[in-house]
């Protein structure tokens, strides 16, 4: 305390003690900022830790970079501690430093070098593009990790064979798993204006139980077993959307071909599994209706789908998606399988979520639609641990049912958040209900309003 | 009976202890005010233990250390918002009564037992996988 008068430019010398047990005798003036300080501290000679990632800590604080040495009151003798700080998971991009969107010094943010905009970065408006991309390349190791996507450098998908033997890895599931484990990445999809504007896409993300299907490799290669036998179109991997892949036009000699057909009533439907083909199809279960709606529905989701709400077909498709709910899949397949154009994107799930987010102007279609037939679904799923999705279920319905109020008791809606919260150590039910509510089923959302009280 | 080290005088050892770094890596603490004669308050850090939902989080502290100090334990309450059982989510505050290992409290307990026992609940098994609020937010 003594020396707190002397001359700011007089030379301190003091230790900077790094994680790894380094330690750095430092001798500096004592008019440095912090800043200045981070920035020697970043060269070989010192630490090697880029300036943006230091954090010093002295006397149980955290120094802020527009602070001389002087302020923070470090004296001769003692001890800085530099912490390489929060880049967020390190561990999962081991290839992507530096070429992460982050910009340097945005500490406060949650989950600082995870880009918020998703915008930015070569796989635009796709969410999952982050999950397959670069950052996880080299990652585990794991067969061909290149063959994905864009930002792995390779313009086309991989050839389903090779996806094939890909899911077959078991390296791969743990790393989905981990992927969706992360908070960050949730965090992340979760900050996509797409999802975050849209509340059912939001709850998607939000339930883990959906999480799970979605990056599940079974699920996958059900799609793509469909693909396959699909057969026509743009074939193979074309109609197949890679997560990475940049592209977002639907391939529009698919788009007529699935259009004429729905006018036609099917009568070349060999190739087409939706078709009339439904009896030998593994997954007709799945598609309650496909018989008898797939045509139209299939013209309908791909764009046309406001004007083609009045189509008799789709109708029906509604209908039966509707009359099925011993099926815990159909909520989910039922209406919006047909009427959200599974005849272009065979994964239902890979087709909602990401056919949707590609395509701003399909997405406020289905906002709409969803007012409107999405109501029964979600009625009818109440205890369905995809009450999420439920809504979706309906989607592809006609525009002019009535929209019904959900009157899902909260407690019904939010029971898979309520169960997380439970599990999170928050017992209080209503108080868990109603912070449920105030941010809209995210739980993360409910987290932060039972913590702040 | 062996003589009982002042408060003043064992507050001034863990200034120094604090100040040039000799105690455990992970956590750091300090004078609040560099002229508080009476040492009262104080802040700390904790590097979040690695392995958790911490890991490369640091959470601040304050450490208020009463005239009864170190005969009763200190006021510790978390400025950096954080979710643990110990911890009251609405104002931060640590209920030293739920870490089993210094529930009892005894005199030669330091400051920096405290901050390494709240890192250690963090590491927790029970709770490292909490949810966590994101980084930067406070109490």
């Amino acid at each position: 305390m003594a020396d707190e008068n002397a001359p700011s430019d007089q030379q301190i010398t003091f230790t900077v003690k790094s994680s790894s047990d380094q330690k750095h005798a430092v001798t500096v003036p004592r008019s440095m900022t912090v800043g200045d300080l981070k920035q020697k501290l970043s060269t070989s000679d010192y630490a090697n830790i880029p300036a943006e990632r230091q954090r010093l800590i002295y006397s149980g604080r955290v120094l802020k970079d527009p602070d001389t040495l002087s302020t923070c009151k470090i004296k001769e003798g003692n001890t800085v501690h530099l912490v390489k700080g929060a880049e967020s998971n390190q561990r999962q991009n081991p290839a992507n430093q530096g070429g992460s969107a982050v910009p340097p010094g945005a500490g406060g943010s949650p989950a600082g070098n995870v880009p918020q905009n998703i915008q930015a970065g070569t796989g635009a408006g796709n969410p999952l593009a982050q999950l397959t991309g670069a950052r996880y390349a080299g990652f585990h190791g794991l067969p061909g990790a290149d063959m994905f996507g864009a930002d792995g450098g390779m313009g086309a998908p991989p050839n389903p064979e090779n996806m094939l033997r890909m899911l077959e890895d078991p390296n791969f599931a743990q790393q989905m798993n981990e992927a969706m484990n992360n908070p960050a990445v949730i965090d992340m999809l979760r900050n996509n204006p797409m999802i975050r504007d849209n509340p059912m896409a939001r709850a998607a993300i939000e339930n883990p139980e959906l999480r799970r299907m979605m990056m599940n490799p079974d699920m996958i290669r059900m799609q793509m077993q469909m693909q396959r036998s699909m057969g026509g179109g743009a074939g193979g991997a074309g109609s197949f959307p890679m997560p990475g892949q940049t592209d977002n036009t639907p391939p529009a000699e698919n788009n007529s071909n699935n259009t004429s057909e729905g006018q036609t009533g099917r009568t070349d439907a060999p190739p087409n599994p939706f078709g009339g083909a439904g009896g030998a199809n593994p997954f007709a279960a799945l598609f309650p209706g496909a018989g008898a709606g797939a045509g139209a529905g299939a013209g309908a989701g791909l764009g046309a789908g406001a004007g083609a709400g009045t189509t008799p077909g789709q109708n029906t498709g509604a209908e039966g998606a509707q009359q099925t709910p011993p099926n815990p899949f159909a909520s989910i397949f039922g209406g919006g399988a047909q009427g959200q154009g599974q005849g272009q994107q065979n994964n239902p799930f890979q087709a909602a979520a990401q056919q949707l987010m590609q395509n701003p102007q399909m997405m406020q279609q289905m906002m709409q639609m969803m007012g409107g037939g999405g109501a029964g679904g979600a009625g009818e799923a109440g205890f369905n641990p995809f009450a999420g999705m439920g809504g979706m279920g309906g989607m592809g319905g006609q525009g002019e049912q009535a929209a019904a109020p959900d009157n899902t008791p909260p407690e019904e809606r939010y029971a898979a958040q309520l169960q997380q919260l439970n599990d999170m150590g928050f017992y209080e039910f209503e108080r868990n209900v109603q912070a449920l509510r105030r941010s809209g089923g995210s739980v993360q959302g409910a987290v932060e309003y039972l913590l702040s009280g | 009976m062996s003589a009982k080290v002042p408060r003043n005088f064992r507050l001034l050892e863990e200034l120094e202890k604090g100040e040039k770094g000799l105690g455990a890596e992970a956590c750091s603490y300090g004078l609040d005010e560099g002229d508080d004669l009476l040492m009262t308050n104080w802040n700390g850090t904790i590097l979040g233990p690695p392995h958790s939902v911490h890991e490369n989080r640091i959470y601040s502290l304050k450490i208020h250390c009463g005239p009864e100090y170190p005969d009763s334990p200190p006021d510790v309450t978390f400025i950096s918002k954080v979710n643990l059982p110990c911890v009251n989510p609405n104002n931060g505050k640590v209920d030293l009564s739920k870490l089993p290992s210094i529930a009892q409290w005894k005199r030669d307990f330091t400051m920096e037992t405290v901050l390494i026992e709240i890192r250690r609940n963090m590491a927790a098994p029970a709770n490292k996988k909490l949810p966590q609020p994101p980084e930067g937010t406070n109490f």
